[in-house]
């Protein structure tokens, strides 16, 4: 049924792409930028390196795209990733007692719900991983609970997860510390399942020690990548009243938690959705199901039901911000430190809802055990799959990414035109060093941008498309309106900007003094104000440019220095912490700096903090050690499991 | 006023069963069109389902 539900967002010959996720041709090209950034979100370039933690998705990806190619790679992506969330819930809610069918309701429940019909077409890597991941963790944890006998098996594969598996979670510093407080709650959720609570719960704690030490490969440098930059959004429950004021506590419950529900623009398919009976009902299962857990379990079951419940409408509360009612004690929480994190619901809010899919099942089963005694297992079935069948066949589900006009008009359905790759691949195989000047800027107020042949989102393509280092000036999804603003990066892009604009002849030894070779000038990309035009941009460079469709891309020759742009070599040693790097020191005019570091968290620290400097080296070259002594960890957890 | 006061709070017993008829009238409103009678619902079912948590059962 899944695979139905993914096969129908399949429209041969285009993908998805909207919003934040920008077109994704090539995805080994991104994967290759990921695989050696260590602890630099935002590079030196502007451009989004990404942090190791993408690596693991990207290679999923990557992987899915080579067997089946750009479109039908995706939606094989979005199957993988509703398959596990699937099996997931099913299997730990079998493990949590309930009968096969309950265990259905509970997996359908889960999956298929107002929350992930908002985050599943859009391909959120992070939430959607969490998604899918979350009830593998409770699998562990309660067979542990439930089964003393394998609690050393379980603790070796949560330690093999930590390793492995959650560096996807580093994506951002939210998933991270939103993993920790699920995982707290839900090893008490799963002590109410076990006989001997006390050893449980010294199980947990023991469990976390490795788990926390095979962690720190990737979670410290995520922590150390988001040092050193700006950032222009605090959030803070003021900046976000106006996303609040938008949300109701109504759609909370039914895991709505995207103020952008009610925008036609964003979901196109809401209204629909929202318009039908049936599946405006359906969303509210699990609160509701959660409810009649409190009427009809007992004993134990019960107290799990309470727990859940609580979890449950505690975290829809801080989700809701500081829309009423009661906005006076949302204001109160929002104090409490580390509570801002919940305002983009995650992972404690994912897991209440996990919890209450369980519950519900739970209900399912004493319904129909001991009051209704009616097949009521076989029809719960048949509803699920018929409302399976209905989501699949109605405008309702997939409007949003089948939206005939909108805000992303006409289609997120996009078709990249052909020249993108042949410049792409013209770049990705000349040999040649040098990094790319992305042109026009994209002087709109936020990250979006606007191609003629129709996509509206993130300006992400030719980050997605070019394996070079690319300076995008003023733009790009980070630089922009975006949440990360890189203090030196955005130093070199202004100076290039002003250069550009005052069109000074000294534009191309600048941009090759940076290690810039090429120019490319979008002349699909419409401009949200007016800017130079290619022709221009041509007497400025004092060159002219290759054609590849409506892209120019000019060549300026050898650039004076390779160490900006050079990249590869072993990930951590060789691209991050290289002493002959080549800098530039902004203040009194542009000039060559040499031996002056200022990328990442770095530009704070020229040379004159050397020794710092080394002391940090020191640090990472300790954590790989560290590294490897995990594995050696987890590789003994295993061998004690088994024998 | 003893007995009030002990009739209501055996009555709190059914607060589970009164979050569900809220939630099923918020449904209801919220397909009539009327949306903010359907998030005052909303608002009720869930303060109805936070005693139920609190109010011990079995």
């Amino acid at each position: 049924m899944l695979a139905v539900v993914a096969l129908h967002w399949w429209h041969p010959g285009a993908i998805i792409a909207q919003g934040d996720s920008a077109p994704q041709l090539d995805p080994g090209v991104w994967f290759h930028k990921a695989l050696p950034a260590w602890n630099d979100y935002d590079n030196y370039f502007g451009q989004i390196s990404g942090s190791f933690s993408f690596v693991p998705f990207m290679a999923l990806w990557w992987v899915l795209d080579k067997l089946f190619g750009p479109g039908l790679g995706e939606i094989a992506l979005i199957y993988v990733l509703l398959a596990a969330s699937w099996l997931g819930a099913f299997s730990f809610a079998r493990r949590c007692g309930v009968t096969v069918a309950a265990a259905t309701v509970a997996a359908w429940i889960y999956t298929i719900n107002p929350f992930t019909q908002t985050i599943v077409p859009s391909l959120n890597a992070t939430q959607e991983t969490f998604l899918a991941l979350l009830p593998w963790l409770g699998f562990f944890v309660v067979t542990a609970a439930r089964d003393p006998q394998r609690r050393p098996a379980m603790r070796a594969a949560l330690t093999i997860f930590a390793l492995l598996v959650f560096p996807v979670l580093g994506i951002t510093p939210q998933l991270v510390f939103q993993l920790l407080v699920a995982a707290v709650l839900l090893a008490v959720f799963c002590a109410f399942f076990a006989r001997d609570m006390r050893a449980f719960f010294v199980w947990a704690a023991v469990t976390a020690v490795p788990m926390i030490a095979v962690s720190l490969w990737w979670a410290v440098p995520d922590v150390l990548s988001f040092v050193g930059v700006v950032i222009p959004h605090p959030t803070s429950l003021a900046a976000n009243a106006w996303t609040f004021a938008r949300a109701s506590l109504l759609n909370d419950l039914r895991g709505l938690f995207s103020w952008g529900w009610a925008f036609a623009e964003y979901f196109p398919g809401a209204a629909a959705y929202d318009a039908n009976p049936l599946t405006y009902a359906a969303g509210f299962l699990a609160f509701a199901g959660g409810v009649t857990g409190l009427i009809v379990l007992r004993g134990r079951q019960l107290a799990a039901a309470r727990y859940g419940m609580a979890c449950l409408l505690v975290m829809t509360f801080i989700a809701k911000g500081s829309h009423a009612p009661l906005s006076g004690l949302s204001a109160l929480l929002w104090k409490i430190p580390g509570v801002f994190f919940f305002d983009d619901p995650g992972g404690a809010t994912i897991l209440a809802f996990l919890l209450a899919s369980v519950i519900t099942a739970a209900a399912f089963d004493a319904l129909r055990l001991r009051r209704l005694r009616l097949p009521v297992a076989t029809a719960a079935v048949v509803v699920a799959s018929l409302s399976g069948i209905l989501l699949v066949t109605g405008t309702a589900f997939h409007g949003d990414v089948n939206a005939p006009d909108g805000f992303y008009s006409p289609s997120v359905y996009v078709r990249v035109p052909a020249y993108w790759s042949e410049a792409a691949g013209y770049l990705n195989h000349s040999g040649r060093s040098g990094g790319v000047l992305l042109l026009p800027p994209n002087l709109g107020e936020g990250y979006d941008v606007r191609y003629s042949w129709n996509y509206y989102g993130g300006d992400g393509l030719p980050q997605n498309l070019i394996a070079r280092p690319l300076l995008a000036l003023d733009a790009g999804l980070i630089k922009g309106g975006g949440y990360l603003k890189h203090r030196a990066s955005q130093a070199v892009a202004d100076r290039v900007r002003a250069a550009l604009d005052a069109r000074s002849p000294q534009t191309p030894s600048l941009l090759r003094a940076i290690g810039i070779r090429y120019v490319l000038y979008r002349n699909d990309f419409i401009k949200a104000q007016p800017w130079l035009s290619d022709a221009q941009i041509a007497r400025v460079l004092h060159a002219t440019p290759a054609r590849f469709g409506a892209l120019s891309l000019y060549d300026l020759g050898v650039p004076q220095t390779r160490s900006l742009v050079r990249r590869g070599g072993l990930a951590v040693l060789g691209q991050r912490y290289d002493w002959s790097w080549i800098g530039l020191e902004v203040g009194h005019g542009v000039r060559i700096a040499p031996r002056v570091a200022i990328d990442g968290w770095r530009d704070a620290w020229p040379i004159a903090n050397a020794g710092r400097f080394v002391v940090f080296n020191a640090v990472v070259a300790f954590e790989i050690i560290g590294l490897f002594c995990a594995l050696g960890v987890a590789a003994w957890f295993v061998w004690r499991a088994r024998s | 006023m003893v007995r009030l006061a002990r009739t209501l709070l055996a009555s709190l017993r059914w607060s589970p069963h009164a979050a569900l008829v809220v939630l099923a009238l918020a449904i209801v409103a919220h397909l009539a069109g009327f949306e903010w009678l359907a998030e005052l619902y909303g608002d009720a079912a869930f303060f109805l389902a936070a005693i139920a948590v609190c109010v011990r059962r079995g």
